[in-house]
Protein backbone atom coordinates (compact mmCIF):
# COMPACT_ATOMS: atom_id res chain seq x y z
CA UNK A 1 0.00 0.00 0.00
CA UNK A 2 2.87 2.32 0.94
CA UNK A 3 4.53 1.70 -2.44
CA UNK A 4 1.26 2.18 -4.31
CA UNK A 5 0.60 5.45 -2.51
CA UNK A 6 4.08 6.65 -3.37
CA UNK A 7 3.59 5.72 -7.03
CA UNK A 8 0.24 7.50 -7.11
CA UNK A 9 1.67 10.60 -5.40
CA UNK A 10 4.74 10.71 -7.65
CA UNK A 11 2.55 10.07 -10.68
CA UNK A 12 0.25 12.87 -9.58
CA UNK A 13 3.18 15.22 -9.10
CA UNK A 14 4.46 14.34 -12.56
CA UNK A 15 1.03 14.99 -14.06
CA UNK A 16 0.86 18.29 -12.18
CA UNK A 17 4.28 19.25 -13.48
CA UNK A 18 3.38 18.40 -17.07
CA UNK A 19 0.04 20.22 -16.90
CA UNK A 20 1.67 23.21 -15.21
CA UNK A 21 4.36 23.23 -17.88
CA UNK A 22 1.72 23.15 -20.61
CA UNK A 23 -0.29 25.96 -18.95
CA UNK A 24 2.85 28.02 -18.65
CA UNK A 25 3.68 27.41 -22.29
CA UNK A 26 0.16 28.42 -23.36
CA UNK A 27 0.31 31.53 -21.18
CA UNK A 28 3.67 32.51 -22.69
CA UNK A 29 2.29 31.91 -26.20
CA UNK A 30 -0.75 34.05 -25.38
CA UNK A 31 1.49 36.79 -24.03
CA UNK A 32 3.77 36.59 -27.06
CA UNK A 33 0.70 36.78 -29.31
CA UNK A 34 -0.41 39.97 -27.54
CA UNK A 35 3.06 41.49 -27.68
CA UNK A 36 3.39 40.52 -31.35
CA UNK A 37 0.04 42.09 -32.13
CA UNK A 38 1.02 45.24 -30.24
CA UNK A 39 4.33 45.41 -32.12
CA UNK A 40 2.57 44.89 -35.44
CA UNK A 41 0.27 47.83 -34.72
CA UNK A 42 3.20 49.96 -33.69
CA UNK A 43 5.21 49.00 -36.76
CA UNK A 44 2.28 50.02 -38.97
CA UNK A 45 1.72 53.28 -37.10
CA UNK A 46 5.41 54.13 -37.25
CA UNK A 47 5.49 53.35 -40.99
CA UNK A 48 2.53 55.66 -41.60
CA UNK A 49 4.06 58.38 -39.43
CA UNK A 50 7.38 58.04 -41.24
CA UNK A 51 5.56 58.22 -44.57
CA UNK A 52 4.09 61.60 -43.59
CA UNK A 53 7.57 62.84 -42.74
CA UNK A 54 8.95 61.69 -46.10
CA UNK A 55 5.99 63.21 -47.98
CA UNK A 56 6.59 66.54 -46.25
CA UNK A 57 10.21 66.40 -47.43
CA UNK A 58 8.99 65.57 -50.92
CA UNK A 59 6.53 68.47 -50.85
CA UNK A 60 9.40 70.84 -50.07
CA UNK A 61 11.56 69.37 -52.77
CA UNK A 62 9.64 67.63 -55.54
CA UNK A 63 12.91 66.56 -57.20
CA UNK A 64 14.04 64.62 -54.12
CA UNK A 65 14.85 60.98 -54.93
CA UNK A 66 16.35 58.34 -52.63
CA UNK A 67 16.97 55.29 -54.83
CA UNK A 68 18.47 53.01 -52.16
CA UNK A 69 17.04 52.48 -48.67
CA UNK A 70 17.96 55.23 -46.26
CA UNK A 71 17.66 54.86 -42.51
CA UNK A 72 15.44 57.43 -40.84
CA UNK A 73 16.91 59.05 -37.71
CA UNK A 74 15.36 57.72 -34.50
CA UNK A 75 14.53 61.17 -33.15
CA UNK A 76 12.08 61.69 -36.02
CA UNK A 77 10.01 58.60 -35.35
CA UNK A 78 10.29 58.23 -31.57
CA UNK A 79 13.05 56.24 -29.94
CA UNK A 80 10.66 54.86 -27.35
CA UNK A 81 9.48 52.10 -29.67
CA UNK A 82 13.00 51.22 -30.76
CA UNK A 83 11.67 51.24 -34.28
CA UNK A 84 13.92 50.98 -37.30
CA UNK A 85 12.65 52.77 -40.39
CA UNK A 86 14.08 52.93 -43.89
CA UNK A 87 12.66 54.62 -46.97
CA UNK A 88 13.17 55.06 -50.69
CA UNK A 89 11.84 57.61 -53.18
CA UNK A 90 11.92 56.60 -56.82
CA UNK A 91 10.19 57.42 -60.09
CA UNK A 92 7.51 55.02 -61.30
CA UNK A 93 4.63 54.75 -63.71
CA UNK A 94 1.21 53.66 -62.55
CA UNK A 95 -1.90 52.83 -64.48
CA UNK A 96 -5.00 54.41 -63.04
CA UNK A 97 -8.36 54.71 -64.71
CA UNK A 98 -6.78 53.33 -67.88
CA UNK A 99 -4.22 56.14 -67.99
CA UNK A 100 -0.46 55.84 -67.62
CA UNK A 101 0.59 58.36 -64.99
CA UNK A 102 4.14 59.41 -64.17
CA UNK A 103 4.42 59.01 -60.43
CA UNK A 104 6.83 59.20 -57.54
CA UNK A 105 6.91 55.98 -55.52
CA UNK A 106 7.67 56.35 -51.81
CA UNK A 107 8.30 53.16 -49.84
CA UNK A 108 8.68 53.03 -46.07
CA UNK A 109 9.56 49.91 -44.09
CA UNK A 110 9.51 49.83 -40.32
CA UNK A 111 10.52 47.17 -37.82
CA UNK A 112 9.35 47.05 -34.22
CA UNK A 113 10.58 44.00 -32.30
CA UNK A 114 10.19 41.09 -34.69
CA UNK A 115 7.32 42.71 -36.60
CA UNK A 116 7.57 44.62 -39.85
CA UNK A 117 5.23 46.90 -41.75
CA UNK A 118 5.50 48.39 -45.20
CA UNK A 119 3.68 51.39 -46.64
CA UNK A 120 3.86 52.41 -50.29
CA UNK A 121 2.54 55.69 -51.63
CA UNK A 122 2.28 56.74 -55.25
CA UNK A 123 2.21 60.49 -55.75
CA UNK A 124 1.39 62.13 -59.05
CA UNK A 125 4.52 63.68 -60.53
CA UNK A 126 2.27 66.38 -61.90
CA UNK A 127 1.61 68.48 -58.87
CA UNK A 128 -1.35 70.29 -60.30
CA UNK A 129 -4.46 71.10 -58.30
CA UNK A 130 -8.09 72.16 -58.54
CA UNK A 131 -8.25 75.96 -58.10
CA UNK A 132 -10.56 76.82 -55.23
CA UNK A 133 -12.70 79.37 -57.13
CA UNK A 134 -13.65 76.69 -59.68
CA UNK A 135 -17.05 75.89 -58.22
CA UNK A 136 -18.63 74.63 -61.43
CA UNK A 137 -17.73 73.65 -64.94
CA UNK A 138 -18.91 77.19 -65.79
CA UNK A 139 -18.15 79.68 -62.99
CA UNK A 140 -18.90 83.41 -63.33
CA UNK A 141 -19.47 86.62 -61.46
CA UNK A 142 -21.94 87.85 -64.05
CA UNK A 143 -25.09 86.75 -65.87
CA UNK A 144 -24.65 83.42 -67.65
CA UNK A 145 -28.20 83.13 -69.06
CA UNK A 146 -27.17 84.09 -72.59
CA UNK A 147 -23.55 82.95 -72.56
CA UNK A 148 -24.19 79.26 -72.09
CA UNK A 149 -26.76 79.32 -74.94
CA UNK A 150 -27.86 75.79 -75.87
CA UNK A 151 -24.64 73.92 -75.15
CA UNK A 152 -24.12 70.58 -73.39
CA UNK A 153 -22.65 71.43 -69.99
CA UNK A 154 -21.63 68.66 -67.65
CA UNK A 155 -20.14 69.34 -64.21
CA UNK A 156 -19.74 65.65 -63.46
CA UNK A 157 -16.09 64.61 -63.40
CA UNK A 158 -14.44 63.21 -66.52
CA UNK A 159 -11.03 61.85 -67.26
CA UNK A 160 -8.72 63.60 -69.70
CA UNK A 161 -10.43 61.79 -72.58
CA UNK A 162 -13.92 62.81 -71.52
CA UNK A 163 -14.91 59.49 -69.91
CA UNK A 164 -17.24 59.88 -66.95
CA UNK A 165 -15.97 59.44 -63.36
CA UNK A 166 -18.96 59.03 -61.06
CA UNK A 167 -19.83 61.16 -58.02
CA UNK A 168 -16.70 63.28 -58.18
CA UNK A 169 -17.66 66.49 -59.95
CA UNK A 170 -18.91 70.02 -59.29
CA UNK A 171 -21.92 72.20 -60.08
CA UNK A 172 -22.89 72.64 -63.71
CA UNK A 173 -23.18 76.41 -63.36
CA UNK A 174 -22.18 78.76 -60.58
CA UNK A 175 -22.89 82.48 -60.71
CA UNK A 176 -23.15 85.27 -58.20
CA UNK A 177 -26.40 86.37 -59.91
CA UNK A 178 -29.62 84.55 -60.66
CA UNK A 179 -29.64 82.06 -63.52
CA UNK A 180 -32.28 81.18 -66.09
CA UNK A 181 -31.48 78.64 -68.76
CA UNK A 182 -33.05 80.66 -71.59
CA UNK A 183 -31.14 78.94 -74.39
CA UNK A 184 -32.27 75.43 -73.54
CA UNK A 185 -28.82 74.16 -72.60
CA UNK A 186 -28.57 70.62 -71.27
CA UNK A 187 -26.88 71.01 -67.91
CA UNK A 188 -25.65 68.33 -65.52
CA UNK A 189 -23.25 68.14 -62.63
CA UNK A 190 -22.56 66.82 -59.16
CA UNK A 191 -24.15 68.40 -56.11
CA UNK A 192 -22.18 68.97 -52.87
CA UNK A 193 -23.42 65.62 -51.50
CA UNK A 194 -21.72 63.85 -54.38
CA UNK A 195 -24.93 63.08 -56.25
CA UNK A 196 -24.53 63.05 -60.02
CA UNK A 197 -27.15 64.58 -62.32
CA UNK A 198 -26.76 63.83 -66.02
CA UNK A 199 -27.25 66.84 -68.34
CA UNK A 200 -30.91 67.57 -69.00
CA UNK A 201 -33.14 70.42 -70.06
CA UNK A 202 -34.68 71.66 -67.92
CA UNK A 203 -31.78 71.09 -65.58
CA UNK A 204 -31.97 69.90 -61.98
CA UNK A 205 -31.76 72.82 -59.55
CA UNK A 206 -29.34 70.89 -57.34
CA UNK A 207 -26.48 71.38 -59.77
CA UNK A 208 -27.05 75.11 -60.33
CA UNK A 209 -25.49 77.50 -57.88
CA UNK A 210 -27.03 80.95 -58.26
CA UNK A 211 -26.64 84.10 -56.17
CA UNK A 212 -23.48 82.69 -54.68
CA UNK A 213 -22.06 85.13 -52.17
CA UNK A 214 -18.34 85.51 -52.76
CA UNK A 215 -18.16 88.02 -49.93
CA UNK A 216 -16.49 90.50 -52.25
CA UNK A 217 -13.76 87.97 -52.96
CA UNK A 218 -14.61 86.96 -56.53
CA UNK A 219 -11.28 86.80 -58.36
CA UNK A 220 -10.70 89.76 -60.65
CA UNK A 221 -7.53 88.39 -62.15
CA UNK A 222 -6.40 84.98 -63.43
CA UNK A 223 -3.60 84.90 -60.86
CA UNK A 224 -6.11 85.14 -58.01
CA UNK A 225 -8.12 82.28 -59.53
CA UNK A 226 -5.04 80.09 -59.27
CA UNK A 227 -3.92 81.42 -55.89
CA UNK A 228 -0.78 82.99 -57.35
CA UNK A 229 0.95 86.29 -56.80
CA UNK A 230 -0.23 88.95 -59.22
CA UNK A 231 1.73 88.83 -62.47
CA UNK A 232 2.90 85.19 -62.08
CA UNK A 233 0.91 83.79 -65.00
CA UNK A 234 2.06 86.54 -67.34
CA UNK A 235 5.62 85.94 -66.23
CA UNK A 236 5.36 82.18 -66.89
CA UNK A 237 3.75 82.85 -70.28
CA UNK A 238 6.50 85.30 -71.23
CA UNK A 239 9.21 82.84 -70.12
CA UNK A 240 8.01 80.34 -72.74
CA UNK A 241 8.33 77.52 -70.19
CA UNK A 242 6.73 74.27 -71.33
CA UNK A 243 5.39 75.85 -74.54
CA UNK A 244 3.84 78.83 -72.75
CA UNK A 245 3.15 81.97 -74.82
CA UNK A 246 2.30 85.59 -74.24
CA UNK A 247 0.59 87.59 -77.02
CA UNK A 248 -1.67 90.58 -77.39
CA UNK A 249 -3.56 89.12 -80.35
CA UNK A 250 -4.54 85.46 -80.96
CA UNK A 251 -3.16 85.58 -84.52
CA UNK A 252 0.34 85.66 -83.04
CA UNK A 253 -0.04 82.29 -81.33
CA UNK A 254 1.60 79.07 -82.44
CA UNK A 255 -0.29 75.81 -82.03
CA UNK A 256 -1.07 73.54 -80.29
CA UNK A 257 -1.30 75.59 -77.11
CA UNK A 258 0.63 74.23 -74.15
CA UNK A 259 1.50 75.44 -70.67
CA UNK A 260 0.21 78.94 -69.94
CA UNK A 261 -1.15 80.88 -72.89
CA UNK A 262 -1.72 84.50 -71.93
CA UNK A 263 -3.63 86.62 -74.44
CA UNK A 264 -3.74 90.20 -73.21
CA UNK A 265 -6.29 91.83 -75.47
CA UNK A 266 -6.10 95.63 -75.35
CA UNK A 267 -8.92 97.41 -73.59
CA UNK A 268 -11.96 98.00 -75.76
CA UNK A 269 -10.95 95.42 -78.41
CA UNK A 270 -13.35 92.69 -79.45
CA UNK A 271 -12.12 89.83 -81.57
CA UNK A 272 -12.61 86.26 -82.74
CA UNK A 273 -10.36 83.44 -81.58
CA UNK A 274 -9.83 80.23 -83.55
CA UNK A 275 -7.78 77.53 -81.82
CA UNK A 276 -5.93 74.81 -83.71
CA UNK A 277 -4.65 71.32 -82.94
CA UNK A 278 -5.13 69.51 -79.66
CA UNK A 279 -4.57 72.54 -77.51
CA UNK A 280 -4.58 72.50 -73.72
CA UNK A 281 -3.16 73.96 -70.53
CA UNK A 282 -4.21 77.28 -69.05
CA UNK A 283 -5.67 79.77 -71.52
CA UNK A 284 -5.96 83.31 -70.17
CA UNK A 285 -7.81 86.00 -72.12
CA UNK A 286 -7.64 89.06 -69.95
CA UNK A 287 -6.62 92.67 -69.49
CA UNK A 288 -6.29 94.86 -66.42
CA UNK A 289 -9.71 96.45 -67.03
CA UNK A 290 -11.29 92.95 -67.01
CA UNK A 291 -12.96 93.65 -70.37
CA UNK A 292 -10.94 91.53 -72.82
CA UNK A 293 -13.74 90.55 -75.15
CA UNK A 294 -13.90 87.45 -77.36
CA UNK A 295 -17.08 87.46 -79.40
CA UNK A 296 -16.43 83.99 -80.81
CA UNK A 297 -14.07 81.17 -79.88
CA UNK A 298 -13.82 77.98 -81.92
CA UNK A 299 -11.51 75.14 -82.89
CA UNK A 300 -10.47 74.85 -86.52
CA UNK A 301 -9.65 71.15 -86.12
CA UNK A 302 -12.77 70.42 -84.04
CA UNK A 303 -10.59 69.09 -81.20
CA UNK A 304 -11.44 69.82 -77.56
CA UNK A 305 -9.39 72.24 -75.50
CA UNK A 306 -8.17 70.32 -72.42
CA UNK A 307 -7.57 72.46 -69.37
CA UNK A 308 -8.72 75.71 -67.82
CA UNK A 309 -9.97 78.76 -69.70
CA UNK A 310 -9.97 81.97 -67.68
CA UNK A 311 -11.46 84.84 -69.66
CA UNK A 312 -13.05 88.19 -68.98
CA UNK A 313 -15.85 87.86 -71.53
CA UNK A 314 -16.66 85.02 -73.93
CA UNK A 315 -19.58 84.56 -76.28
CA UNK A 316 -20.32 82.15 -79.16
CA UNK A 317 -18.35 79.34 -77.58
CA UNK A 318 -18.11 77.02 -80.59
CA UNK A 319 -15.60 74.80 -78.91
CA UNK A 320 -15.50 71.60 -76.86
CA UNK A 321 -13.74 71.93 -73.53
CA UNK A 322 -12.60 69.19 -71.15
CA UNK A 323 -11.73 70.98 -67.93
CA UNK A 324 -13.46 74.14 -66.82
CA UNK A 325 -14.29 77.73 -67.81
CA UNK A 326 -14.12 80.74 -65.49
CA UNK A 327 -15.42 84.14 -66.57
CA UNK A 328 -14.18 87.13 -64.60
CA UNK A 329 -16.16 90.10 -65.92
CA UNK A 330 -19.39 91.04 -64.15
CA UNK A 331 -20.62 92.32 -67.55
CA UNK A 332 -21.30 89.22 -69.60
CA UNK A 333 -23.64 88.99 -72.59
CA UNK A 334 -27.26 89.88 -71.82
CA UNK A 335 -28.63 90.89 -75.23
CA UNK A 336 -27.43 88.63 -78.05
CA UNK A 337 -28.47 85.07 -78.60
CA UNK A 338 -26.33 82.17 -79.77
CA UNK A 339 -28.06 79.08 -81.08
CA UNK A 340 -25.33 77.42 -83.11
CA UNK A 341 -23.44 75.46 -80.51
CA UNK A 342 -25.88 72.76 -79.50
CA UNK A 343 -23.26 70.15 -80.46
CA UNK A 344 -20.55 71.66 -78.28
CA UNK A 345 -19.69 70.13 -74.93
CA UNK A 346 -18.12 71.62 -71.85
CA UNK A 347 -17.11 68.69 -69.62
CA UNK A 348 -15.65 69.18 -66.18
CA UNK A 349 -12.42 67.26 -65.65
CA UNK A 350 -10.24 67.24 -62.54
CA UNK A 351 -7.56 65.36 -64.45
CA UNK A 352 -7.44 68.09 -67.11
CA UNK A 353 -7.22 70.80 -64.44
CA UNK A 354 -4.43 68.94 -62.62
CA UNK A 355 -2.56 68.62 -65.91
CA UNK A 356 -3.11 72.28 -66.72
CA UNK A 357 -2.08 73.66 -63.33
CA UNK A 358 0.99 71.45 -63.08
CA UNK A 359 3.11 74.21 -64.65
CA UNK A 360 2.22 76.74 -61.99
CA UNK A 361 1.89 74.58 -58.90
CA UNK A 362 5.50 74.83 -57.72
CA UNK A 363 4.93 78.46 -56.90
CA UNK A 364 1.84 77.76 -54.80
CA UNK A 365 2.56 77.94 -51.07
CA UNK A 366 1.41 75.71 -48.26
CA UNK A 367 2.61 73.73 -45.28
CA UNK A 368 2.99 70.02 -44.66
CA UNK A 369 2.38 67.71 -47.59
CA UNK A 370 -1.42 67.84 -47.76
CA UNK A 371 -2.59 69.88 -50.69
CA UNK A 372 0.91 69.90 -52.11
CA UNK A 373 1.59 66.26 -52.89
CA UNK A 374 -1.18 64.71 -54.98
CA UNK A 375 -1.59 61.17 -53.70
CA UNK A 376 -2.69 58.63 -56.29
CA UNK A 377 -2.69 55.66 -53.95
CA UNK A 378 -1.70 54.76 -50.39
CA UNK A 379 -0.91 51.08 -49.89
CA UNK A 380 -0.53 49.75 -46.37
CA UNK B 1 -4.84 -4.68 16.14
CA UNK B 2 -2.35 -1.80 15.96
CA UNK B 3 -1.21 -2.97 12.49
CA UNK B 4 -4.81 -3.07 11.31
CA UNK B 5 -5.36 0.51 12.47
CA UNK B 6 -2.11 1.58 10.72
CA UNK B 7 -3.17 -0.06 7.47
CA UNK B 8 -6.68 1.47 7.64
CA UNK B 9 -5.27 4.89 8.44
CA UNK B 10 -2.76 4.63 5.56
CA UNK B 11 -5.52 3.58 3.20
CA UNK B 12 -7.72 6.52 4.20
CA UNK B 13 -4.89 9.04 3.99
CA UNK B 14 -3.65 7.48 0.73
CA UNK B 15 -7.17 7.58 -0.67
CA UNK B 16 -7.59 11.20 0.26
CA UNK B 17 -4.25 12.03 -1.34
CA UNK B 18 -5.21 10.11 -4.47
CA UNK B 19 -8.54 11.97 -4.63
CA UNK B 20 -6.82 15.29 -4.11
CA UNK B 21 -4.23 14.57 -6.79
CA UNK B 22 -6.92 13.37 -9.19
CA UNK B 23 -9.15 16.38 -8.64
CA UNK B 24 -6.19 18.76 -8.90
CA UNK B 25 -5.08 17.00 -12.03
CA UNK B 26 -8.58 17.26 -13.49
CA UNK B 27 -8.79 20.92 -12.57
CA UNK B 28 -5.42 21.65 -14.11
CA UNK B 29 -6.32 19.74 -17.23
CA UNK B 30 -9.47 21.86 -17.57
CA UNK B 31 -7.43 25.00 -17.01
CA UNK B 32 -4.91 23.90 -19.60
CA UNK B 33 -7.70 23.16 -22.05
CA UNK B 34 -9.35 26.50 -21.28
CA UNK B 35 -6.07 28.35 -21.79
CA UNK B 36 -5.43 26.56 -25.07
CA UNK B 37 -8.95 27.30 -26.32
CA UNK B 38 -8.61 30.93 -25.22
CA UNK B 39 -5.37 31.24 -27.13
CA UNK B 40 -6.81 29.59 -30.23
CA UNK B 41 -9.92 31.82 -30.08
CA UNK B 42 -7.85 34.93 -29.49
CA UNK B 43 -5.58 34.11 -32.44
CA UNK B 44 -8.56 33.27 -34.65
CA UNK B 45 -10.15 36.63 -33.86
CA UNK B 46 -6.92 38.58 -34.39
CA UNK B 47 -6.12 36.78 -37.64
CA UNK B 48 -9.62 37.42 -38.95
CA UNK B 49 -9.40 41.10 -38.00
CA UNK B 50 -6.00 41.35 -39.72
CA UNK B 51 -7.26 39.77 -42.93
CA UNK B 52 -10.19 42.20 -43.12
CA UNK B 53 -8.10 45.22 -42.09
CA UNK B 54 -5.44 44.39 -44.61
CA UNK B 55 -8.02 44.62 -47.40
CA UNK B 56 -9.92 47.61 -46.02
CA UNK B 57 -6.74 49.71 -45.83
CA UNK B 58 -6.50 49.30 -49.61
CA UNK B 59 -10.04 50.41 -50.52
CA UNK B 60 -9.78 52.65 -53.59
CA UNK B 61 -6.05 52.08 -54.13
CA UNK B 62 -5.26 53.39 -57.63
CA UNK B 63 -8.96 53.55 -58.51
CA UNK B 64 -10.43 56.89 -59.66
CA UNK B 65 -13.98 57.68 -58.58
CA UNK B 66 -15.99 56.06 -55.82
CA UNK B 67 -14.57 52.58 -55.11
CA UNK B 68 -17.30 51.24 -52.81
CA UNK B 69 -19.90 49.25 -54.75
CA UNK B 70 -21.89 47.61 -51.96
CA UNK B 71 -22.10 48.68 -48.33
CA UNK B 72 -24.45 46.86 -45.97
CA UNK B 73 -24.19 45.57 -42.43
CA UNK B 74 -23.27 42.09 -43.57
CA UNK B 75 -21.53 42.78 -46.88
CA UNK B 76 -19.02 45.10 -48.48
CA UNK B 77 -17.80 45.13 -52.07
CA UNK B 78 -15.15 47.54 -53.22
CA UNK B 79 -12.51 48.21 -55.83
CA UNK B 80 -8.77 48.37 -55.21
CA UNK B 81 -5.85 47.61 -57.45
CA UNK B 82 -4.29 45.25 -54.93
CA UNK B 83 -2.12 43.57 -57.55
CA UNK B 84 -0.85 46.95 -58.78
CA UNK B 85 -1.38 45.82 -62.38
CA UNK B 86 -3.46 48.80 -63.49
CA UNK B 87 -6.70 46.82 -63.37
CA UNK B 88 -8.94 47.45 -60.36
CA UNK B 89 -9.72 44.26 -58.43
CA UNK B 90 -13.12 43.65 -56.86
CA UNK B 91 -13.02 42.45 -53.27
CA UNK B 92 -16.14 41.29 -51.51
CA UNK B 93 -16.78 40.21 -47.95
CA UNK B 94 -20.11 38.75 -46.93
CA UNK B 95 -21.44 36.92 -43.94
CA UNK B 96 -22.65 33.44 -44.83
CA UNK B 97 -25.60 31.45 -43.62
CA UNK B 98 -25.26 29.65 -40.28
CA UNK B 99 -27.11 26.68 -41.72
CA UNK B 100 -24.15 26.08 -43.98
CA UNK B 101 -22.71 23.36 -41.74
CA UNK B 102 -19.89 22.46 -44.09
CA UNK B 103 -18.19 25.80 -43.69
CA UNK B 104 -18.35 26.05 -39.93
CA UNK B 105 -17.26 23.70 -37.17
CA UNK B 106 -19.83 24.88 -34.61
CA UNK B 107 -23.60 25.17 -34.89
CA UNK B 108 -23.65 28.86 -33.85
CA UNK B 109 -20.69 29.70 -36.06
CA UNK B 110 -21.09 31.63 -39.27
CA UNK B 111 -18.77 31.74 -42.25
CA UNK B 112 -17.39 35.03 -43.50
CA UNK B 113 -16.53 34.78 -47.14
CA UNK B 114 -13.88 36.75 -48.98
CA UNK B 115 -14.17 36.84 -52.76
CA UNK B 116 -11.45 38.27 -54.98
CA UNK B 117 -12.72 39.09 -58.47
CA UNK B 118 -14.33 35.95 -59.87
CA UNK B 119 -12.54 33.49 -57.61
CA UNK B 120 -14.47 31.01 -55.46
CA UNK B 121 -15.61 32.37 -52.07
CA UNK B 122 -13.17 31.54 -49.26
CA UNK B 123 -14.31 31.30 -45.65
CA UNK B 124 -11.80 33.31 -43.62
CA UNK B 125 -13.46 32.92 -40.21
CA UNK B 126 -13.21 30.27 -37.50
CA UNK B 127 -15.57 30.44 -34.54
CA UNK B 128 -17.30 33.60 -35.78
CA UNK B 129 -20.70 34.06 -34.13
CA UNK B 130 -21.48 37.67 -35.01
CA UNK B 131 -20.19 40.18 -37.52
CA UNK B 132 -21.19 43.58 -38.91
CA UNK B 133 -19.82 46.50 -40.90
CA UNK B 134 -20.51 50.15 -40.09
CA UNK B 135 -19.82 53.16 -42.29
CA UNK B 136 -18.90 56.65 -41.18
CA UNK B 137 -19.21 59.72 -43.39
CA UNK B 138 -17.21 62.92 -43.85
CA UNK B 139 -18.89 64.45 -40.79
CA UNK B 140 -17.99 61.50 -38.57
CA UNK B 141 -21.59 60.31 -38.47
CA UNK B 142 -22.54 56.63 -38.66
CA UNK B 143 -24.42 56.24 -41.93
CA UNK B 144 -27.82 54.67 -42.36
CA UNK B 145 -27.68 51.33 -44.20
CA UNK B 146 -30.77 52.27 -46.22
CA UNK B 147 -29.07 55.37 -47.61
CA UNK B 148 -26.01 53.38 -48.59
CA UNK B 149 -27.95 51.75 -51.42
CA UNK B 150 -27.42 55.04 -53.28
CA UNK B 151 -23.98 55.53 -54.89
CA UNK B 152 -23.91 59.20 -53.91
CA UNK B 153 -24.14 58.25 -50.25
CA UNK B 154 -21.50 55.58 -50.59
CA UNK B 155 -19.24 58.27 -52.07
CA UNK B 156 -19.34 59.99 -48.68
CA UNK B 157 -17.90 57.02 -46.77
CA UNK B 158 -14.61 57.96 -45.15
CA UNK B 159 -14.29 55.30 -42.46
CA UNK B 160 -15.31 51.65 -42.33
CA UNK B 161 -15.81 49.84 -39.06
CA UNK B 162 -16.30 46.18 -38.36
CA UNK B 163 -17.25 44.32 -35.20
CA UNK B 164 -16.45 40.65 -34.81
CA UNK B 165 -17.41 38.21 -32.08
CA UNK B 166 -15.50 34.96 -32.00
CA UNK B 167 -16.13 32.07 -29.64
CA UNK B 168 -14.20 28.90 -28.92
CA UNK B 169 -15.14 26.32 -31.51
CA UNK B 170 -14.92 23.28 -29.24
CA UNK B 171 -16.17 24.43 -25.88
CA UNK B 172 -17.24 21.15 -24.31
CA UNK B 173 -19.03 21.93 -21.05
CA UNK B 174 -16.70 24.75 -20.12
CA UNK B 175 -17.65 28.42 -20.14
CA UNK B 176 -15.65 30.75 -22.36
CA UNK B 177 -15.89 34.47 -22.75
CA UNK B 178 -16.22 35.43 -26.41
CA UNK B 179 -13.49 37.56 -28.01
CA UNK B 180 -14.93 40.84 -29.29
CA UNK B 181 -12.92 43.01 -31.66
CA UNK B 182 -14.09 46.41 -32.88
CA UNK B 183 -12.06 48.19 -35.53
CA UNK B 184 -12.50 51.51 -37.32
CA UNK B 185 -10.43 51.77 -40.47
CA UNK B 186 -9.87 55.03 -42.29
CA UNK B 187 -8.72 54.00 -45.77
CA UNK B 188 -6.40 56.74 -46.96
CA UNK B 189 -7.52 56.37 -50.55
CA UNK B 190 -11.06 57.50 -49.77
CA UNK B 191 -11.76 61.18 -50.32
CA UNK B 192 -8.29 61.75 -51.67
CA UNK B 193 -6.89 63.77 -54.52
CA UNK B 194 -8.70 61.80 -57.17
CA UNK B 195 -11.85 61.07 -55.21
CA UNK B 196 -12.56 64.69 -54.46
Amino acid sequence: MGKSSLIVVFGGVLVLYLVGFQINRTTVASFESSVGNYNQFNAQNVANQAMEIVLTELADSSELRVPSPQQMPGYLIGNILSAQVSYTITDATVTMGGLQIDAVKVEVESTVGSKQARVVVYADRRIGYIPEPVRAVFTANGPLDKTISNMFIDGRDHDINGNLIANNGVYGVSTSLSFVNVGGAKIGGTDPDGIDYPPTFPEDANIIEENFDWGGQFPTSPDVVLGLEEGTLKQIAQSGEGGSQYVTHPDALTYPLRGVTYVEIPEGSTLKFELRGDSGGILVIHNSAVNASVKEISSKDKLPFKGLIIADYLFHIHLDVIGSIMLLSPHLETEKTCSGNKDKKILFSKAALIDATDKVSDVVGGTGWRGRVPILGWYE
Amino acid sequence: MQTLIDISGSMIIGGVIILLVMSLSSMLTDTMYEKSQDLITQESAINLARIIEDDLYKVGFLVPGNPIITATAKEIRFLADINKNGIPDTIRYYLGDSSNGESTPGSKNRPLFRVLNNEAPLNVAIGLVDFSFTYIDTEGTVMDYGDLAQPEHRALIRMIGFDIVVEAVDKGELEFLPIVIQRRISPKNLGGWWHG
